[in-house]
């Protein structure tokens, strides 16, 4: 008799070695309560994988892989001027663009399409942040757009005209230098059935089929994702697409698709995954102004006809000169439309950090919106005087002193006091730092009463 | 830093994502089966498991890596589903080999089937899941002088079986 811990030892060696693997396939999208796949590039994550020496973790990690971290086609208009920039613009309308709607062969301008056209306009500027922004149609085929100043304008123009057509586009194997910014056009064929050894990039589906968006966080690396959710019918092909597409978990030999915006690369991921249920993360290495372009082209969808610039200009009043500590800026009545506009003064002694100018014209925006968000439009367009000073300068009759801000703005509408916004940036008048916020002057402190009407 | 890393990697709660999840169970899921083959048979190991796993996704924020492994906390929560699948009997595999080894192999099963459920959780999964001692006491619920005393009493058991029918 063999000692029995032996015995067992063998047994249970031998046991082992006759058990048939596993069928079970581990599929993050079996986990929904997470309701999240990853598509993107996790350098934790796939870190991860490499310290467990387990090739399968790379698995479910489903996903994508952002080939470029290039900046996008698209600029991200933003409101927080540059450091330090001189004053150049100070108009409550910077730019005025005008849109002209087309038909099409089989489809004619109706004026449902121009109140359609006009309303996605309207909320792509909104979610990109530029409040206060008028859009109106005019005549039988014109859509005109009033825009504060910001300092991206180029990227605002971008996102208006973008048709917004999304296509998911497959990419052959044979194409290995299709990243963001690559060029497919608009007239790619719809795919075969056959998705396996594609010659050509195709249409798999498009922007229509994607049920929901939003923007997110990765939990775990803190890096701005998109969240995606496909409709059942474009969730079966791109699984579809996927099974084909996915050769392994150490990723090499992985199929990619491209997501296309009006015919050019928007994100090229590759499929590290071969099931994704409908759901997808972009992210990894796009930033949140990326991600939050790409979620107003998602979330607005494409235009119904396409759209032409027909002219877009700068108001005159950028040709304010500028540089002196306490500029005042009157915009003349020729300017705009009267009686819109606003006087910006800095107070002697004290530069904000950022564009004065851009600033107070995000403020003027920021309450506009608050106004009719809150549906307490006092008239449009409001007259607003914005006067920055130091906080401890802020008379007690508008809520003052505010000693912890280096540099305030009151406004004012109407003549009546509507609130200070105080920020925490500022240089001497030698150009010598005082504080500091990170240069966001809208992050830091902002008191809005309703004015009464 | 590696294998620094991975020591923390290993000893981190899970998270609500579920591609972490799966990228830390992944590696976990061929113990996991071999305890459910053992404790449920062949034929429902799968299902098993799979239930093991559904219940580990939703438990997830009960894991405390203080209180031991990863590894071990999924086997213990394979043991339950193994347990309220109702059955806790071992599927004899045919032998390929012959003579007095393989029936030494009928006995041994044999033998395993008249233990106390504790000494054969005890058994399977130090001997034939091949758990540390360490870990077995997680799955068990005990400490590991438990198990190292359910180990013996078991061994002596099964030896006295096995000898008596070796007599």
């Amino acid at each position: 008799m063999r000692d029995i811990d032996e015995l067992l030892r063998s047994d249970g060696a031998e046991w082992r070695a006759s058990q048939p693997p596993s069928g079970i396939m581990l599929d993050a999208a079996d986990f929904p309560a997470s309701a999240r796949l990853r598509v993107g590039l996790n350098r934790f994550a796939v870190g991860a994988v490499g310290l467990a020496g387990a090739i399968g973790l790379a698995l479910l990690l489903a996903v994508v892989w952002l080939q470029r971290p290039t900046p996008p086609n698209i600029g991200q208009p933003s409101l927080s001027p540059s450091p330090g920039a001189p004053a150049s613009t100070a108009a409550a309308e910077c730019y005025r663009g005008e849109y002209r709607v087309t038909s099409t062969p089989d489809h004619p301008v109706i004026p449902d399409d121009l109140s359609t056209v006009r309303s996605i306009i309207e909320q792509r500027i909104d979610t990109l942040g530029v409040v206060g922004a008028i859009v109106q149609v005019q005549g039988s085929d014109l859509i005109v757009v009033q825009l504060p100043c910001v300092s991206d304008v180029q990227g605002v123009r971008d996102v208006i005209s973008a048709t917004g057509r999304l296509d998911f586009v497959p990419i052959p194997l044979s194409m290995t230098d299709v990243g963001q910014g690559t060029v497919l056009g608009t007239s790619l064929p719809a795919c075969p059935d056959d998705l396996a050894n594609l010659a050509n990039p195709c249409v798999l589906f498009s922007g229509d089929q994607i049920a929901s968006v939003s923007s997110d966080v990765d939990s775990t690396t803190g890096q701005p994702v998109l969240n995606f959710t496909l409709k059942s019918a474009a969730a079966t092909l791109f699984d579809k697409f996927a099974a084909v597409a996915f050769a392994g978990y150490d990723g090499s030999g992985n199929g990619q698709f491209a997501i296309v915006l009006d015919g050019t690369v928007v994100s090229a991921p590759t499929v590290n995954a071969r099931r994704f249920g409908g759901q997808g993360q972009i992210g990894g290495s796009l930033t949140a102004a990326e991600v939050n372009k790409l979620v107003t082209m998602l979330r607005y969808g494409a235009l119904p006809l396409p759209v032409e610039e027909v002219s877009f200009t700068q108001l005159a009043a950028s040709a304010t000169p500028a540089g002196s500590h306490a500029p005042t800026l009157q915009p003349t009545e020729s300017m705009m439309p009267a009686p819109t506009g606003y006087t910006v003064t800095i107070a002697p002694g004290l530069q904000p950090k950022w564009n004065a100018e851009a600033a107070a014209s995000a403020m003027l925006n920021s309450i506009v919106g608050n106004e009719r968000r809150t549906g307490h439009v006092v008239a449009e367009p409001v007259i607003i005087s914005v006067a920055a000073m130091a906080g401890s300068d802020v008379p007690t009759s508008v809520g003052g002193p505010y000693p912890e801000y280096p540099v305030c703005w009151v406004v004012h509408a109407h003549g009546t006091f509507v609130g200070t916004i105080g920020g925490q940036a500022a240089y001497g008048s030698d150009g010598t730092f005082i504080y500091d916020d990170n240069g966001d002057p809208f992050a830091t402190h902002m008191i809005l009463p309703m004015p009464s009407p | 830093l590696r294998e620094a890393t991975r020591g923390l990697e290993l000893e981190t709660r899970l998270t609500d994502s579920a591609s972490d999840f799966v990228s830390r169970v992944e590696p976990l899921v061929p113990a996991m089966t071999l305890l459910a083959g053992r404790l449920a048979g062949l034929s429902s190991r799968d299902d098993v498991v799979q239930d093991a796993l559904a219940s580990a996704w939703a438990k997830r924020g009960q894991f405390d890596p203080v209180r031991g492994s990863l590894k071990a906390w999924l086997l213990t929560i394979t043991a339950n589903a193994a347990r309220r699948r109702g059955r806790h009997k071992l599927v004899a595999v045919p032998s390929p080999s012959t003579g007095s080894d393989a029936e030494l192999k009928l006995d041994v099963i044999r033998a395993l089937e008249s233990l106390t459920p504790r000494e054969r959780l005890a058994i399977d999964c130090h001997y034939y899941v091949g758990l540390s001692v360490a870990e077995t006491s997680v799955v068990m619920r005990c400490s590991e002088g438990t198990v190292k005393s359910t180990l013996s009493t078991a061994r002596e058991r099964l030896r006295g079986i096995l000898e008596g029918d070796l007599r």
